[in-house]
């Protein structure tokens, strides 16, 4: 086998890792959503049934649970846009891109990973302006990477894992840091072959870890 | 009398807070827990006859609370929940001591069904050893 077709094939793997890791996650916040839901609406139906048999309930009591409801109907709403967001991240190999948008998104994909882990995420969101030409799938699978990456390098539950952009004036770069200084692995990041497809460089600081990519192809 | 007194612990408050509310309609005990370490600290001085555990919870989850659960209190009857149930997870769970593994959204009547199994099991238990030590008691003193 060729290296150029071995390089392809584990190229491809990531991807796929990438893609699983992401819509199970996802499919996971849905099934939570879904359980709480089942669980409010049959308490709801019960309510309502004792309401019936003239067991009265505490005013609002019903209300309560119903306006529940309809906010957990809300979110799994927003998990699905987000997945649907992500499954286009495949259309197109290369776009262009606004930056805040793209991190954000990968900042939802990644939140309640990093809430198993004790950990919250917190963005500091660049202007709409900001933008880059750049292949969307394989940029949030890097941010993922470097995610990752900064989320292990320390103990649980410290401070927040902080997101955020700088503008140079032909690249974008993409920081990741919240890292314990010192314990960040080395080579620990995107695979070589991600950011050879990005045209991307990884730079890394004691606590965090960023990726610098042209501006445009 | 309670039906059964039943330790929930799950991270999601709502959904502690509704299945709670659930099973205390029918007549069950309840408490709650938001994490293991939550759990692990309710069982002291309490008794539970079923523990209802979710899988995925942030630092100590469902697996590595089971695990401590069982060091500490091995006659504990401990449900799994999980939203992707799967026979290899199910066959891991039962391994390491879990009574039953059901998937999310439980049926409400499969899950008290469960709690009065797992009640029926622990009382079992606890009968067995009581009776254990009334023979080890009996052959120390040679009666």
């Amino acid at each position: 086998m060729s290296n150029a077709h071995a390089d392809w094939q584990l190229l491809c793997r990531q991807g796929l890792e990438f893609f699983g890791r992401v819509t199970a996650n996802l499919s996971h916040e849905m099934k939570n959503c879904l359980a709480i839901m089942n669980e409010q609406t049959y308490l709801l139906k019960e309510l309502l049934e004792m309401e019936a048999q003239g067991r009265r309930q505490e005013p609002g009591r019903i209300q309560d649970l119903a306006g529940k409801i309809i906010e957990r109907i809300q979110e799994t709403d927003r998990v699905i846009k987000r997945l649907n967001t992500f499954a286009h991240s495949a259309d197109e190999e290369s776009r262009v891109l606004e930056a805040g948008q793209l991190l954000e998104l990968v900042a939802q994909l990644y939140r309640r990973l990093a809430a198993l882990k004790g950990l919250e995420l917190e963005l500091e969101t660049p202007p709409a302006s900001l933008t880059l030409t750049a292949n969307p799938f394989f940029l949030e699978a890097a941010l993922f990477a470097c995610l990752d990456a900064v989320c292990q390098a320390g103990e649980p539950g410290r401070g927040p894992i902080r997101l955020w952009v700088e503008e140079g004036s032909d690249e974008v770069r993409f920081w990741v840091g919240g890292a314990q200084p010192g314990e960040l692995e080395p080579g620990s990041g995107p695979a070589p072959g991600i950011l050879q497809v990005l045209g991307a460089r990884l730079e890394s600081r004691e606590d965090a870890l960023g990726l610098e990519l042209p501006r445009g192809s | 009398m309670a039906e059964a007194t039943v330790l929930i612990v799950d991270d999601e408050q709502e959904f502690r807070e509704t299945i709670s509310q659930r099973l205390q309609n029918r007549g069950f005990n309840v408490n709650t827990a938001a994490n293991g370490k939550e759990a692990l600290d309710s069982l002291e001085g309490y008794i539970y006859d079923a523990i209802v555990l979710d899988m995925l919870m942030p630092e100590m989850d469902g697996i590595e609370t089971l695990k401590r659960i069982r060091q500490t209190h091995p006659e504990m009857q401990i449900i799994l929940l999980t939203g992707h149930a799967t026979v290899q997870k199910g066959v891991e769970a039962v391994k390491l001591g879990a009574m039953d593994f059901l998937e999310k959204p439980a049926d409400i009547e499969t899950l008290t069904a469960k709690i009065q199994e797992a009640k029926a099991k622990r009382l079992l238990l606890v009968e067995k050893q009581r009776e254990e030590a009334v023979r080890e008691t009996l052959v120390k003193y040679g009666w």
